[in-house]
């Protein structure tokens, strides 16, 4: 029998989830009380899958079949109401199962088992991260050693107003024992020549004597005098 | 300890509907400094002009609210605002991160009130006490 899925708020972020589940072959149930996302909902979703009503109330659990599902997925956009919701879904119907949406950040430390939580998901968190991920330029990150970590092999984007951006290769003074040896640029890949010009943003994998390394963080990270 | 029994207690309560504002005034009058919390400024008018504590606007659930409410110095916080789910996250928040020794909430919803009471939190619910009531003064 198909996994059975319980998805309380119909707002942009639970009509997704239904659809993915729908296709993947989940059989799933959604529950929202309020009148502006039902029109949306009953467009995008099968209408027999569609729960009208408060997924705080014990009793629209039921009607909506809680002590048959798998999972219980709290998505609503407000923690309180998503709290309520993990909490009885596990300890009133000990649904083996429960994931929740924190709405603000602020409130993700009560998003645990004691609350009936078994997975939170911190959108606003993972968001900050990945951003931050994509951001973090001058970062050398170290890909692979080689020999026991005598020699390195490193990448390192290249931040826009740094002084190799925009400049080619042979006219960048890097450490003896370094050889670039790839530039990963808008997700190509550029074999390295002498007269290849740097962008910001661009990866650069070099392969360098791992006491160097630092240098050519230096060399890669500095930035540009500003005029 | 801060609770003596019959002495003074900070007590924060949480929603100045007509049960916050009636429990701030007779608090008061017994003597305890009482806060009061709501979102709306617009609820401190039914505390009256005799109440002299602290008022705060701001929602329940957020630390940084229940903080300027002087949470850390509370002995007793109360959530009594109209939604059981607010009132339900504002008492773990007062019991688990500010380990405020009483803490009492209010949950309109037998059901869910079982389910709370049976987590620990010290819960009343008026559709019960009042449906007792109700059928005890039918039965007299």
């Amino acid at each position: 029998m198909a996994t059975f899925v319980i998805i309380v708020g119909g707002g942009k972020v639970g009509t997704h989830l239904a659809a993915v589940l729908l296709e993947a072959g989940f059989r799933i149930r959604v529950i929202e009380e309020h009148r502006s996302e039902l029109a949306r909902l009953q467009r995008d979703l099968p209408a027999e899958v569609v729960t009208i009503g408060d997924g705080t109330d014990p009793l629209v659990l039921e009607a909506a079949g809680i002590r048959q599902a798998h999972v219980v997925a709290a998505v609503t956009g407000l923690d309180e109401v998503n709290l309520v919701i993990t909490s009885l879904a596990r300890f009133e119907f000990g649904v083996p199962r429960v994931i929740a949406r924190v709405a603000n950040p602020k409130n993700a430390w009560m998003f645990t088992p004691e609350m009936g939580v078994d997975v939170a998901l911190n959108q606003a968190d993972m968001m900050a991260h990945l951003i931050a991920e994509e951001m973090s330029l001058g970062d050398m990150v170290t890909l692979l050693n080689l020999r026991k970590g005598q020699y390195s092999l490193v990448a390192e984007k290249v931040v826009p107003g740094s002084v190799v951006a925009g400049k080619a290769l042979r006219d960048i003074d890097l450490p003896d024992a370094c050889r670039i040896v790839a530039i990963i640029r808008q997700g190509e890949l550029v074999v390295p020549h002498g007269d290849t010009v740097l962008q910001p943003v661009d990866e650069v994998l070099a392969l360098v004597r791992a006491a160097q390394a630092a240098k050519l963080a230096a060399v890669l990270g500095a930035n540009a005098e500003v005029p | 300890m801060r609770q003596a029994r019959g002495g003074t207690m900070n007590v924060v309560i949480l929603g100045c509907g007509r049960l916050g504002a009636y429990l701030a005034r007779r608090l008061q009058e017994e003597g305890h400094r009482v806060t009061v919390i709501d979102k709306d400024s617009g609820a401190f008018n039914r505390l009256g002009p005799g109440f002299d504590g602290k008022k705060v606007v701001g929602t329940g659930i957020d630390e940084d609210v229940l903080r300027r409410a002087g949470i850390e110095q509370a002995d007793a916080f109360v959530a009594v605002t109209n939604w059981d789910n607010t009132n339900v996250m504002a008492a773990q928040v007062a019991k688990e991160i500010f380990h405020v020794g009483r803490v009492i909430c209010r949950i309109y919803d037998h059901l869910r009130e079982e389910v709370y009471r049976g987590l620990g939190l010290e819960t009343l619910c008026p559709t019960l006490l009042d449906g007792d009531q109700i059928q005890q003064m039918l039965a007299a």
